[in-house]
């Protein structure tokens, strides 16, 4: 009944934040389906990440260029994963700071664990108003992306919504995820600023490492097990998760909830 | 039967700063206390142990009979809370911050929520407003009707009037008239600086400094202690100074 309660509370207090997200969503989609018709009269396009290297340097290290005018190549590598993902850490971070680091230092908290709620209450409160934020970041992208390419079609080989329905699937478990270590971060730190800060370190850390990845497996050989995979850690991740997209939910589904349960342990030691 | 009661109840931050030390009070049900001492000794301290905000390191306390770590649920299920830096999410309006913590308590019904507005002249247009575009003594009003509106047994309210005119202190001092006359056996729990309030309110007055209860005293007894040079605000002074 409380945590239905506090489910509640907090959709009704991002409900602001709610809807710009998924107006941005929107956009994105509709953005990215119009660049794609001035993009494929290109006969080769490349992420920029890949095309600034000079092109000895890249073909030396084994480096091959995406056909991003391949719709297919386009929508799983361009539009979807990376800003999906994108969209959905903020409300992962928004919810996630904010229920016990956020309250404490708003001061707020005093009022409201004066009432009978438990702490750990709280954070499985905000971790499902999260999760029911994605559930609708990601069907609002899927029908965004189903009614915008009927205005801005790809042409042959426009994947399915349901062809698509995979990559926003994992993009929102890993935003989930990533969510999880921020409700972990607002149950260990005092203030909400400290708790956004660790959270991005977790975040941005890994995804320097993967970039740099793009250099350091192609020196080191890695890069030609996995020549579809673009050579980076999490594209490789994500080419073996999502032909077998039941189990790497799981997996992110049992990572997710132990963040959340340490979360829950660590709120109710703390002091307020 | 005692409301309130704590043992030996002490609370060291990280750091080793001492919040309270071997705190040892009582309050008997039906009475009022003012809960007294200079910034710093520890007052704010003692009510967020008594609600389980804070985690003592030593001791214990007991609120109308539960253990306030213990049965910290059943506790705050029953008791009525004002905080001192009362703080409340910016983008809700009066009506629904009221509802959101009735809410809380679902087995509570807020019987008292309609005398309350009535009492603090909290009308309808206002708490159709958001709260962030309240004034202080309006934040508190609102505060004291989340605070009293399930008509608790036990009340504990940090320096409550605070920045209030004379005015709307004394409506506030109205309406917890009120509450306290509805029941013998309600309890208020009244930390404050303001001496004139004790005096208006309470029954007993509890000194504490430097984390320690220095002064028990009923207000008669303290009123003894006058004379024209000397008010009841210097009798309670008196046990401020370090000796």
């Amino acid at each position: 009944m409380t945590t239905l309660t506090l489910v509640r509370f907090q959709l009704r207090r991002y409900r602001a934040l709610f809807v710009a997200v998924l107006c941005l969503a929107l956009v994105h989609e509709a953005t990215f389906l119009f660049l794609f018709q001035f993009w494929k009269k290109h006969a080769q396009f490349s992420d920029w990440i890949v095309s600034i290297l000079p092109g000895r340097i890249r073909e030396g290290m084994g480096i091959p260029i995406h056909d991003l005018t391949d719709p297919r190549t386009y929508k799983a590598l361009v539009m979807m994963r990376p800003d999906a993902r994108a969209l959905g850490l903020v409300f992962g971070i928004a919810l996630g700071t904010d229920v016990i680091a956020g309250e404490a230092g708003r001061g707020t908290a005093d009022l409201l664990f004066a009432h009978p709620v438990r702490r750990a209450t709280a954070v499985l409160a905000g971790a499902l108003a999260m999760l029911v934020h994605l559930a609708a970041l990601g069907a609002t992208m899927l029908a965004g992306y189903a009614l915008l390419s009927r205005l801005f079609p790809m042409g042959d080989r426009q994947p399915s919504v349901a062809a698509a329905a995979p990559s926003v699937a994992l993009a929102m478990a890993g935003s989930a995820a990533i969510g999880a270590t921020a409700f972990l971060m607002g149950s260990l730190c005092a203030t909400r600023g400290r708790a956004i800060g660790w959270t991005l370190v977790f975040v941005l850390v890994p995804m320097v490492l993967d970039f740099m990845g793009i250099f350091t497996s192609a020196l080191t050989g890695v890069a030609r097990l996995f020549p579809e995979h673009y050579y980076r850690p999490h594209t490789v991740l994500l080419g073996i998760a999502e032909p077998s997209l039941p189990s790497c939910l799981a997996a992110l589904a049992v990572i997710g909830a132990a963040a959340i349960a340490l979360s829950a342990h660590l709120a109710e030691r703390r002091d307020l | 039967m005692t409301a309130l009661e704590t043992h030996g109840l002490g609370k060291t931050y990280r750091g080793g700063v001492v919040g309270i030390k071997a705190l040892s009070l009582a309050l008997p049900a039906g009475e009022v206390a003012g809960f007294v001492g200079p910034n710093g000794s520890g007052k704010t301290t003692t009510i967020r142990l008594l609600l389980d905000l804070l985690r003592a390191t030593e001791g214990r306390a007991t609120l109308l009979g539960l253990d306030s770590r213990r049965d910290s649920i059943e506790v705050r299920r029953r008791v009525g809370f004002l905080p001192g830096d009362l703080a409340f999410h910016g983008g809700l309006g009066g009506r629904e911050t009221l509802d959101f913590y009735a809410s809380l308590r679902p087995s509570r019904p807020p019987v008292l929520r309609a005398e309350l507005l009535d009492r603090l002249g909290l009308d309808a247009t206002v708490l159709a407003r958001r709260v962030s575009t309240y004034s202080t003594g309006m934040r508190r009003k609102l505060g004291l009707a989340i605070a009293l509106q399930h008509d608790p047994a036990l009340a504990i309210l940090d320096e409550p009037t605070t920045g209030l005119d004379p005015l709307v202190r004394r409506r506030y001092h109205d309406a917890i008239r009120a509450w306290k006359a509805r029941g013998a056996g309600r309890a208020l729990f009244l930390c404050t600086h303001d001496m004139l309030e004790v005096e208006a309110l309470c029954d007993r007055v509890l000194v504490v400094r430097e984390g320690r209860l220095v002064a028990d005293r009923r207000v008669e007894e303290m009123k003894a202690a006058t004379d024209r040079a000397r008010s009841l605000e210097d009798v309670i002074l008196s046990y401020y100074a370090t000796p």
